[in-house]
């Protein structure tokens, strides 16, 4: 309203401009009547699931070998140096053929940043992002997760995406 | 018994009666207004407390705000940042003695009503610059005095805008006033005033888009900001209050207030008690108004008082000009 | 004594010591709500004497418009002068003497209450006591309308184009020189 109202422009202008302001507020109407019909997007966690893609990356985990289902680590200790927050503990054992491997292996998740370095100086591939996201403790003790809870076969079987009739996600993901 | 108890006694009930409907109204609305608001921004809303529509969400806030702590911070101006809280809600109460909720159902039908919604209604503008003014906190009084430009500037052309419905009915009377449309709501011939009064009525209630007094991203909450607890509550309370009494007040002078809908045929009019047309008259005003909070975004104040001193006053008086030419018309026409 | 009376009596006593509140606040905005507690007492005796449209048109126009005006004014005042600077040093009852004969703060006060003083008791000499009686409450807004257009038609449009001239004097004193259109191509 304003331009048209306080500025000396012709009454036509004003009619103009006030035709306009009509049409937009009546149009704005429409979209918000139009979303209140709509499904509501949230999902309601506990009873239903968030399906993160494989690719989804919350925080770094172990990676087992498929092949010989051991871990890939070998205790080489890069991600302990890098880790910018200084939260992995790895303790370094040897077994009988001389190769080294995590005796234990700890990340303190109540303080992990979730910025992949890690993952990034891992010479093995032996640490990865992955998709978990229920990380919730009822102690703080259990947010430092050990050996065998960070351990995960990765790439296992795809979850898929709830995907809706119209939504942006109907093209598929980028690959 | 002696009649001075009678009318005591009457006196009480029918003011708990209010009071009941005001407390009932901002239990409802509170869940009303966050449904309603999620669902046009595509979530769900309250949906934990009293599963599965959160219908027990009100109920919670109250237990909340009763349990908090009374704060009073230090280096207010006491007396007025007590008495503020009461001052807001009483007007917001006393309006509804003039409501007429049926034929039969009003407090009292003052001959002067409409003129008695307006007077009791300024002093909303008095309790806000006191609660700005009490709290001394420099957004606070920023607020209030937006809140009183803001008032001053849209009350106006909401008076003038009733002036039309009161030409027609030749009374103040809100019972009155809606007698007179039974044959025709007034919104047929009064469309002008009837978008005048909306838009007015919406920017006394201080809701959005025209909700500068309380512009959280900008005044961190307004002239309630220091206030907690049931304190805070009542100026929720009186806010709640206010947009059923303007719905209430647009309903009784452009929608017929408890009368059918002309058109009707008089067996089906029968069929549903005028209480129950006023209230779903009133009801769908203030889904109404809250619709326009959720989808128009906030103006400036310099946008706000320049369209209500140079746009809606010019229209809400040309509309009472366009009244008075049209009344010999619509006489003639039989309309009024 | 019935009860009208008595809350006659009661509201008056309220106005006064409001009224004597307003001239007596240290701080200004008690001042003014103080006298928003006065015209509400006012309003309320026009109540007790069946005068509903002036209870209601004295809530509209002066607990509420004027009390705006008022705050404003305050709002927009020099904070010094709020404060109480630029006035008589000293203090107890010198200050208070010294007060009264000053020209702002005294004398020019004091003229226009003496004034206005004069003006409402000519008009209550003039008045025939008692007055008419209270009328019916229910014909009171309808017998006011039809005296002010019918009567007194002609004071009423009077007193309407005083209000214009002063509203278009405002409107002139306060407007911007060059306008607004000018000010806003400035770089």
């Amino acid at each position: 309203m304003e331009a048209a109202v306080t500025r000396n422009r012709s009454f036509r202008d004003f009619l103009i401009y006030l035709y306009r302001a009509a049409r937009a507020i009546v149009l704005g109407h429409a979209v918000t009547l139009k979303h209140l019909f709509r499904r509501p997007v949230t999902i309601r966690y506990p009873e239903e699931e968030y399906h993160a893609t494989p690719w989804h990356r919350t925080y770094p985990a172990l990676v087992i070998d498929e092949a010989t289902r051991e871990l890939k680590c070998t205790a080489c200790m890069s991600c302990e140096r890098a880790c910018p927050p200084g939260i992995i503990a790895i303790e370094r054992a040897q077994g009988e053929d001389k190769k080294t491997y995590p005796g234990e292996f700890w990340i303190d998740m109540l303080r992990c940043m979730e910025c992949g370095i890690c993952v990034e100086v891992c010479p093995f591939d032996a640490l990865e992002m992955v998709p978990e996201y229920k990380m919730t403790a009822y102690h703080p003790d259990d947010g430092i997760f050990d050996k065998e809870r960070l351990a995960v076969v990765v790439r296992g079987p795809k979850t898929p995406w709830p995907r809706r009739k119209g939504s942006y996600l109907e093209g598929g993901w980028p690959t | 018994m002696p009649a001075w108890l009678v009318t005591l006694g009457w006196a009480v009930l029918k003011a708990s009666l209010i009071l009941g409907f005001v407390l009932f109204n901002a239990l409802f609305l509170v869940w009303w207004e966050r449904k309603f608001a999620a669902r046009i921004q595509s979530r769900v809303g309250p949906q934990r407390t009293g599963r599965p529509f959160g219908y027990l969400q009100s109920m919670a806030d109250v237990f909340k705000l009763l349990s908090k702590e009374d704060v009073v911070p230090a280096r207010v101006d006491r007396w007025m940042y007590v008495l503020a809280p009461i001052v807001i809600f009483v007007p917001a109460v006393l309006v509804y003695v003039v409501v007429p909720f049926g034929p039969n159902l009003i407090v009292q039908d003052l001959n002067i009503g409409i003129l008695y919604v307006a007077a009791v209604t300024s002093f909303t503008m008095i309790a806000i610059v006191m609660a700005g003014w009490a709290a001394n906190n420099k957004y606070s009084v920023v607020s209030a005095m937006r809140a009183a430009a803001q008032l001053v500037a849209y009350e106006v052309p909401l008076v003038l805008a009733v002036i039309g419905p009161v030409m027609l009915a030749g009374t103040l009377s809100l019972q009155g006033i809606v007698r007179a449309q039974e044959g025709l709501w007034y919104i047929v011939v009064q469309p002008l005033g009837f978008l005048v009064f909306l838009t007015a009525g919406m920017a006394e209630l201080n809701r959005a888009p025209f909700d500068l007094s309380e512009a959280e991203s900008e005044l961190v909450a307004g002239y309630n900001i220091e206030y907690s607890g049931m304190r805070w509550s009542f100026f929720f309370l009186a806010e709640f209050s206010n947009l059923v009494a303007v719905s209430a007040i647009a309903t009784t002078l452009f929608l017929g207030g408890w009368q059918a809908p002309w058109f009707l045929p008089a067996a089906v009019k029968g069929l549903i008690p005028p209480v129950v047309w006023f209230l779903a008259k009133t009801y769908f005003l203030v889904t109404v108004i809250m619709w326009i909070r959720w989808t128009l975004p906030r103006v400036r104040i310099d946008q706000l008082l320049d369209f209500g001193w140079k746009f809606l006053l010019p229209v809400s008086l040309a509309n009472i000009a366009l009244t008075g030419l049209l009344f010999p018309v619509l006489v003639r026409l039989g309309w009024i | 004594m019935t009860g009208l009376q008595i809350a006659f009596l009661a509201l008056s006593a309220v106005m006064l010591f409001a009224a004597w509140k307003v001239v007596t606040s240290d701080i200004i905005v008690h001042a003014a709500l103080w006298m928003v507690l006065s015209f509400v007492a006012v309003a309320g005796i026009f109540l007790t004497l069946h005068a509903e449209f002036l209870f209601a048109v004295q809530l509209l126009v002066y607990a509420g418009a004027i009390t705006a005006l008022v705050i404003f004014a305050i709002m927009l005042s020099d904070i010094r002068e709020l404060r109480g600077e630029g006035e008589p040093a000293g203090a107890g009852l010198g200050r208070r003497v010294r007060r009264l004969v000053s020209r702002r703060l005294g004398l020019a006060p004091a003229a226009v209450a003496v004034g206005f003083a004069a003006v409402m008791y000519s008009v209550y000499r003039a008045t025939p006591w008692p007055g008419l009686p209270p009328g019916d409450p229910a014909p009171s807004t309808l017998a006011i309308g039809r005296e002010l257009f019918g009567t007194y038609v002609v004071p009423f449009e009077l007193a309407s184009i005083v209000l214009l001239v002063a509203m278009v004097g405002a409107i002139v004193l306060t407007l911007r020189e060059g306008g607004r259109e000018k000010e806003e191509k400035r770089p």
